[in-house]
């Protein structure tokens, strides 16, 4: 009998800001109630962070600022360096067109790799969509022209097919598509993040992270973007990893979710678990408090 | 007429090249010696030599004779010249603090130890056209020198003059960036040598101001006076003086005296509190110097120098790579008049997408 | 005469000041030469090199003159053309410049020079494997036209990151139906970097590709050298749907030799705005009209 080898495997994930020193492990995290060593001013923003993440799974991380939530978020995305750990990355699905690539990334620490492999992992294989939708495009080009960049990125050399598939993603996003070739400068904010969800859709990534994408945006509009992105999620099968401050998102879109305070990993397991009987001490604070 | 579709280019060459000369040699004034460009247009020469990257005031003057007085292609003429000579040694470095100040002031304080010697500037001189230097004679000229001076001893003139900013340094006010900040050098970075890379290390800035052409510099240490940029500066000291160049012997390894040069250098306090925000605040420093007498040169440098270490730039005269780039006055005038080549090839082939574009339209809309 | 006979000679005739064979010192040539080698190694990639000050301005040729002043030796015999032109002002007063400071023949044909200068145009006769083409380049950097810092170009060609340039052309189809790039068109050399192939109009493109000479490219100003050594694969960056296309001379001739299938200047030739072409070529119509 075969074991399904994870897509993502993530081991020991460390990230400080600052030199760091003997006293930064001992005198930070959730046990000192502290981000910041007292000795040397250096910022843990995570730490010792491992886990799996298994094709079509949606991982949620959930806790409040400062929690490390977004850190590990930008740190598998690539976003800095690393000041430890592992991460691997395996999808053995038949017949997918990144199969060159993911063989190269094979047993590949992909923390150590160059930023010319790390590129290309983010290129092909993942997208991202951000709390701020003005991180993820470009209010001098188009919106069409946004989602489009995704797939040139991809290496997408046919126009016409990626004029289909911008549009083909404008209407599953449902946007009216006579504004495909107009700025996304002019968009109300729930439109801007449909656009941001269009382009880190469209060159059919594997992994998808998600960094507080609904927060900002007004309640009724939250609604319909969650409801989007599970409804995507159920018809490409794409891992997502959902990074959040409200378990009521966690709640309508993970199955399996870490909680983390002051950089480390505190609780995980099955959501609906923790949510009806969260463990550790600040999990039930904050469910109690959410929900 | 274009000036390639006809053959004889190498013939109109020749004549720009002879009308050129014929309009230097053409008035009825009797012709320039360089001794003359020399002994009475020193700021142009000390301008030539700083933006030509070459000390030497002879060939400046016959840079300035043969460009009729174009600063930019005189400095080019010199620079080039450099560019011919091979390398044969350094020279060892020195601190500015043991100058032969001939002019020394300083306005963060009304006086300072040493004092305030004003030296000869054009500061103070009032900007009133004076028509008398339209004929000049020699009698004149030896009576004045004769009376200037009459009562003057020497020996009041202190041989040396303590930095000001050494004095502030010693109390603590100012800032003193530790070497880490700036990349670690063992050795200054040679520009001439390699090609400059960005983030670009302290000596390489400082050695690309320190050529860098005038007006440039000036306009964007202006900018950042304005507000485009926040280094606030007071001049903590200017100098105006000679530093000597001295060489060690290759074998028996003693001091030889070569020369000496003629320097401006202007430190600047900014005075804005710098340094970590939980840290006790101080004040920051930016340096210039460059060959010859040039204060607005000095300052812009020395300003420039303070801007470009900011942690976050915002401004042109902040951004190291935008400053550095675009100072070199023969890099930039080159290019500028780079423009007036031929350029019909490449204009064909920009009509050639524009009508295409136009037909397409056409035939899309017609009218 | 080789380098050490240049010298006796200038000795012997007791000048009171004379330069080097080709003007440049021998640490200069020996660096030159060894950036070139480098540039040979990675096609297509910018080596930056300490360009020196010339007796012409920057932006003038330096680039292309100290590559030329490295390699040439009194075997070699020198063509120098701009705009195709061996008459042009620039190529006269280089080649002014060059026979002052080493006696090598200069030569107006194509198929006699061993060593060719150009500026914006590759010669129509086909070059062959004992020659080599130095480019005068003003901008090396293609990325320019998306991106002004050196910093940020620099991180884009290491990592690949050309999702910038596609977007342009893409943005331009969409707009225009056209793309706007005239001269200068972007090549991908040897299916790894994007480069500037100099002014050249893109008729020229195409003889880049497996081109049996040495292409070596020189930015004095902005110091960098790049190389195509030869049967290099040069593409111009297209899409599958909008193919690249050269400059329309259809229905156009030489008015002095008749050829339809060169390069032409447009000529105006009097105030009505009546218009005649020409071969760019000039000394390629010379041999032409002898015929």
């Amino acid at each position: 009998m075969s074991t399904i080898k994870p897509l993502l495997s993530v081991r020991n994930l460390t990230k400080r800001f600052g030199k760091g020193c003997k006293d930064c492990e001992s005198l930070t995290g959730p046990t000192e109630n502290r981000n910041q060593c007292p000795t040397c001013r250096t910022i843990l923003g995570c730490g010792d962070v491992s886990f799996d993440l298994y094709p079509n799974e949606i991982l949620g991380i959930v806790g409040e600022s400062g929690s490390g939530k977004t850190t590990l978020l930008r740190a598998l995305h690539f976003d800095f360096p690393v000041t430890s750990g592992e991460m691997f990355f395996s999808y053995g699905k038949e017949n997918n067109e990144f199969a060159d690539l993911i063989k190269q990334i094979e047993d590949v620490n992909l923390f150590s790799a160059t930023n010319y492999v790390k590129r290309q992992f983010r290129n092909f294989l993942t997208g991202i969509i951000y709390q701020n939708p003005l991180m993820g495009i470009h209010l001098n080009i188009s919106a069409g022209g946004n989602i489009a960049e995704k797939m040139l990125m991809a290496d997408w050399r046919n126009l016409k097919a990626i004029r289909e598939r911008s549009k083909h993603l404008f209407l599953k996003t449902e946007m009216p598509l006579e504004r495909i070739d107009q700025s996304p400068k002019n968009f109300s904010g729930g439109m801007q993040q449909r656009v941001q969800i269009s382009k880190a859709l469209a060159s059919n990534p594997i992994l998808l992270f998600l960094d507080e994408v609904t927060t900002g945006l007004d309640l009724s509009v939250q609604a319909g973007v969650l409801d989007l992105i599970r409804s995507i999620q159920r018809e490409f099968h794409f891992s997502m990893i959902v990074i959040s401050h409200d378990f009521g998102v966690i709640r309508l879109l993970t199955e399996r979710c870490m909680v983390m305070k002051n950089g480390k990993v505190i609780e995980h397991g099955l959501t609906d678990q923790i949510l009806e009987d969260p463990v550790h001490p600040y999990t039930q604070l904050l469910v109690s408090s959410q929900l | 007429m274009a000036y390639v579709a006809v053959k004889g280019g190498q013939k109109a060459i020749q004549n720009s090249i002879n009308l050129m000369e014929y309009n230097r040699k053409k008035g009825s004034s009797v012709l320039l010696e360089t001794e003359q460009i020399k002994d009475q247009l020193f700021f142009l020469i000390d301008r030539i030599m700083c933006e030509g990257s070459l000390y030497a005031p002879d060939l400046a003057a016959v840079a300035i004779k043969q460009t009729c007085g174009d600063i930019l292609e005189a400095s080019f003429v010199l620079r080039a010249y450099r560019a011919t000579k091979s390398r044969v040694g350094y020279s060892i470095a020195h601190k500015t603090d043991k100058m032969r100040v001939i002019r020394r002031i300083s306005a963060s304080f009304k006086e300072v130890p040493g004092g305030q010697i004003l030296g000869a500037s054009l500061d103070y001189t009032l900007r009133l056209l004076d028509y008398d230097l339209v004929k000049e004679d020699d009698f004149d000229r030896e009576a004045m020198l004769g009376q200037l001076f009459p009562d003057l001893n020497g020996a009041d003139y202190p041989d040396i003059f303590p930095k000001i900013v050494d004095l502030l340094k010693k109390e603590k006010l100012i800032e003193i960036k530790p070497l880490d900040h700036f990349q670690q050098e063992q050795e200054p970075f040679d520009i001439t040598r390699e090609s400059i890379q960005f983030p670009a290390s302290r000596s390489a800035v400082l050695q690309t101001m320190a050529r860098g052409e005038t007006g440039g510099m000036l306009l964007l240490a202006y900018s950042n006076m304005r507000g485009f940029g926040m280094v606030h500066p007071v001049i903590g000291e200017l100098r105006v003086g000679y530093l000597p160049v001295e060489i060690e012997h290759p074998y028996e390894k003693s001091i030889y005296r070569v020369g000496e040069i003629k320097v401006t250098e202007a430190e600047i306090i900014s005075a804005t509190f710098s340094s970590e925000p939980s840290s006790i605040p101080k004040f920051s420093l930016g340096y210039g110097l460059c060959f010859g007498h040039n204060e607005t040169k000095a300052i812009s440098m020395a300003v420039l120098d303070r801007a470009m270490q900011t942690s976050q730039p915002k401004s042109a005269s902040e951004d190291q790579e935008f400053v550095l780039s675009h100072i070199d006055g023969i890099e930039s005038v080159g290019f500028c008049n780079h423009y007036k080549l031929p350029h019909y090839v490449s204009f064909q082939s920009a009509l050639d997408r524009v009508r295409f574009a136009q037909d397409k339209k056409k035939k899309e809309s017609p009218e | 005469m080789n380098g050490k006979e240049w010298l006796m000679d200038q000795q012997n005739n007791k000048k009171p000041f004379f330069y080097n064979f080709a003007y440049l010192d021998e640490n200069t040539k020996k660096e030159i030469r060894r950036k070139i080698l480098k540039a040979v190694a990675i096609p297509g990639y910018q080596v930056p090199f300490a360009s020196r000050e010339m007796p012409i301005g920057r932006g003038w040729g330096t680039g292309g003159l100290q590559l030329t002043l490295s390699i040439i030796g009194c075997a070699d015999t020198l063509k120098v053309i701009d705009q195709g032109s061996d008459d042009s002002v620039n190529a006269i007063n280089i080649k002014k410049f060059i026979q002052k400071v080493c006696d090598i023949p200069i030569t107006n044909d194509t198929k006699e020079a061993t060593v060719i200068q150009t500026r914006h145009r590759i010669p129509e006769e086909r070059l062959e494997k004992n020659q080599i083409l130095v480019f005068q380049v003003p901008i090396p950097e293609i990325l320019k036209i998306i991106e002004p810092s050196d910093q940020v170009t620099k991180r884009m060609h290491a990592e690949a990151d050309y999702s910038g340039i596609w977007l342009y052309l893409y943005e331009d189809i969409i707009h225009f139906n056209e793309i706007s790039i005239g001269a200068g068109y972007p090549v991908m050399v040897n299916h790894r970097y994007i480069m500037d192939p100099s002014p050249i109009p893109r008729f020229d493109i195409p003889k880049m590709n497996h081109n049996r000479s040495l292409l070596l490219f020189g930015a004095g100003r902005e110091k960098r050298i790049y190389a195509i050594p030869p049967f290099t694969d040069v593409e111009p960056i297209e899409f599958e749907d909008f193919k690249f296309r050269t400059e329309d001379f259809s229905g156009k001739k030489c008015s002095k030799c008749n050829a339809t299938d060169v390069y032409l200047d447009e000529i105006i030739d009097d105030e009505s705005g009546a218009r005649s072409y020409q071969c760019s070529d000039t000394s390629y119509c010379e041999k032409r009209c002898q015929l």
